[in-house]
């Protein structure tokens, strides 16, 4: 499937965000806060990070944290469907075999693209 | 479940002689068995499979069943000291003539079910593949032969994101261990046999138990589980019967042939916060790892109790937060109908019964249970359930938030509480009956 992702059309796609003031994690935070506040939660666990009020926490020694940025990154490089993500006894028989998916060789073409692209074509 | 839509049958507990005959008409070389049979039958049992395979003349090179032997956990469970060397000695004899038999199953569900967190059920199965990978060594086994013949087995509870992210992380922390063995990349894969969690399980309002499972079935199809093996709704009270045993085959079979879980692979994967919680569970378990490394690896820390030390300590926390109902049990200590009649079941003989001294089995609910089995004794010696008799004040409106929190936490102890609002709530004479204060359910 030939779809460009969202952004790579470049100068013909809208600027939604114009004419807004910046995002700033600061101002997302008073915005929290404030919400925060009104629910009661005392004035000292705003202070700093208040969406931390609304962190659960487990049995584990870390916090789940509410809203997650999208700058962790993931244990280990894995490309889905390939090892480690996958068992190494291989992918089922109607898949292509994991030949070439060493992390940071060229990415193989996923199974289910593969497959879209054969009843499609 | 998973990729390969493997499922299992359970089968019931018999003398090892019959084993063969239990397995009558399976096809073997298609349709894989796994054992479970701990504690000091398993290599018996392991001998009976083999003989099974070869009376219905599968070849050597197409037995792809699994001997299922885990004598750490068997130790565990039995309060014993664990020895894997015997084990591994046999299990090596019959590696060269099958090369496709597994071998061992490194267990998580130890410490899932004596009530541990996640990181210490994916640390200890770990650190258990790590002792069996070694224990093979020695036995002369290579490192990637025989890490394909360990397959990893985990409890999937009812926390949907918790158990997909748990299977991940796990994956990623064999990768780490194999790739320090030396093993290539391509064979670093694990076998991953996620159970629907024995701990979880409720004796009271078991009907629930359904829903649990489904969505622990549901959570280790997408977290990338290639076989899972969902237990009957019934089976916290005693032997499953013919209806709980379909229900629980059929769960799986409505998610692979109809939703279709097999198809995908790793749905989850991208989402800022399963990524998120998958390397926060992966930092967790691998730390916990470490620990038992370093005090001589699980074996030693199975021997030496520490294992069950920092599985204590979870426990205690785990408890005060239930018995608190910040962590709620639906049906338990959340909406309990103090009008049911418990299930009864013949009790199952393939239940294993904690030893004094092993690995306790605890599920979260017991504690509650203790208390509604304690009311229906009173019940049935006296005739009459403790109760207690709410005094409700005020319109329905103004009571009914406290009355349906009094008479929830009353009935989740085993108390029947009564309600008397007539003095004070006017009935509209031909309107639509009002529901009593405790409208929980």
């Amino acid at each position: 499937m030939d779809v460009p992702e969202s952004g790579a059309a470049g100068t013909a796609a809208p600027n939604l965000a114009e004419g807004f003031p910046a995002a700033t994690r600061e101002r997302w935070r008073a915005l929290v806060a404030g919400v925060l506040r009104k629910s009661g939660v005392a004035e000292e666990r705003l202070a700093d990070t208040p969406e931390s009020v609304l962190a659960t926490h487990g049995y584990d020694g870390f916090d789940i944290a509410p809203s997650t940025p999208p700058t962790r990154p993931p244990p280990t490089p894995a490309i889905p469907g390939w090892p480690p993500s996958r068992a190494a006894t291989g992918p089922a028989e109607e898949w292509p075999e994991a030949g070439t998916s060493v992390p940071g060789t060229p990415t193989p073409t996923p199974p289910c693209c593969a497959a879209a692209s054969k009843t499609t074509s | 479940m998973g990729g390969r839509g493997r499922r299992h049958r359970h089968t019931r507990r018999g003398p090892l002689s019959r084993l063969g005959e239990a397995l009558t008409d399976v096809y073997l070389d298609l349709a894989p068995v796994v054992l479970s049979a701990p504690g000091p039958h398993a290599l018996d049992a392991a001998r009976a499979l083999l003989r099974a395979h070869a009376d219905a003349d599968v070849p050597d090179g197409r037995v792809i069943s699994h001997l299922g032997l885990d004598p750490l956990s068997a130790a565990a469970r039995a309060g014993e000291r664990p020895d894997v060397a015997d084990a591994a000695r046999f299990a090596a004899e019959h590696a060269a003539r099958h090369p496709r038999l597994g071998l061992f199953v490194a267990d998580g569900t130890l410490v899932h079910d004596a009530g541990g967190s996640e990181a210490q059920e994916i640390g200890s199965a770990v650190a258990a593949g790590t002792a069996y990978l070694r224990a093979l060594a020695d036995a002369g086994i290579e490192p990637a032969d025989a890490a394909r013949r360990i397959e990893f087995r985990l409890a999937a509870n009812a926390d949907q994101f918790s158990v997909i992210a748990k299977l991940r992380a796990v994956r990623a922390m064999w990768n780490q261990v194999l790739e320090a063995c030396g093993v290539p990349a391509d064979q670093r894969g694990m076998s991953l046999h996620a159970t629907t969690s024995d701990a979880m399980l409720t004796r009271r309002d078991p009907h629930v138990n359904m829903l649990r499972a489904t969505v622990a079935c549901f959570a280790a199809g997408v977290g990338g589980a290639d076989a899972v093996t969902v237990a009957p709704f019934d089976s916290a009270v005693g032997l499953p019967d013919d209806f709980a045993r379909r229900i629980a085959r059929n769960t799986q079979s409505l998610l692979i042939e109809e939703s279709h879980l097999a198809q995908v692979i790793d749905p989850a994967g991208g989402s800022f916060y399963v990524e998120a919680l998958t390397r926060d569970l992966y930092g967790a378990g691998w730390a916990f790892f470490q620990e038992t490394e370093r005090t001589g690896g699980i074996g030693a820390a199975i021997e030496h109790g520490e294992l069950r030390a920092a599985v204590d300590r979870v426990w205690e926390r785990r408890r005060h937060d239930l018995a608190r109902r910040t962590a709620p049990l639906t049906g338990v200590s959340e909406f309990p109908d103090p009008h049911e009649k418990p299930l009864v079941r013949e009790p199952d003989p393939a239940r294993r019964r904690p030893v004094p001294g092993g690995f306790p089995a605890r599920r979260y609910a017991q504690d509650y249970e203790a208390l509604r089995d304690r009311s229906d004794a009173h019940t049935a010696a006296t005739g009459h359930r403790p109760g207690a008799f709410l005094v409700t004040l005020g319109p329905v409106a103004a009571h009914t938030a406290r009355a349906s929190f009094a008479t929830n936490l009353l009935a989740a102890g085993g108390s029947r509480p009564t309600t008397r609002g007539r003095s004070t709530t006017r009935r509209p004479p031909r309107g639509p009956s009002r529901s009593p204060a405790a409208g929980s359910r």
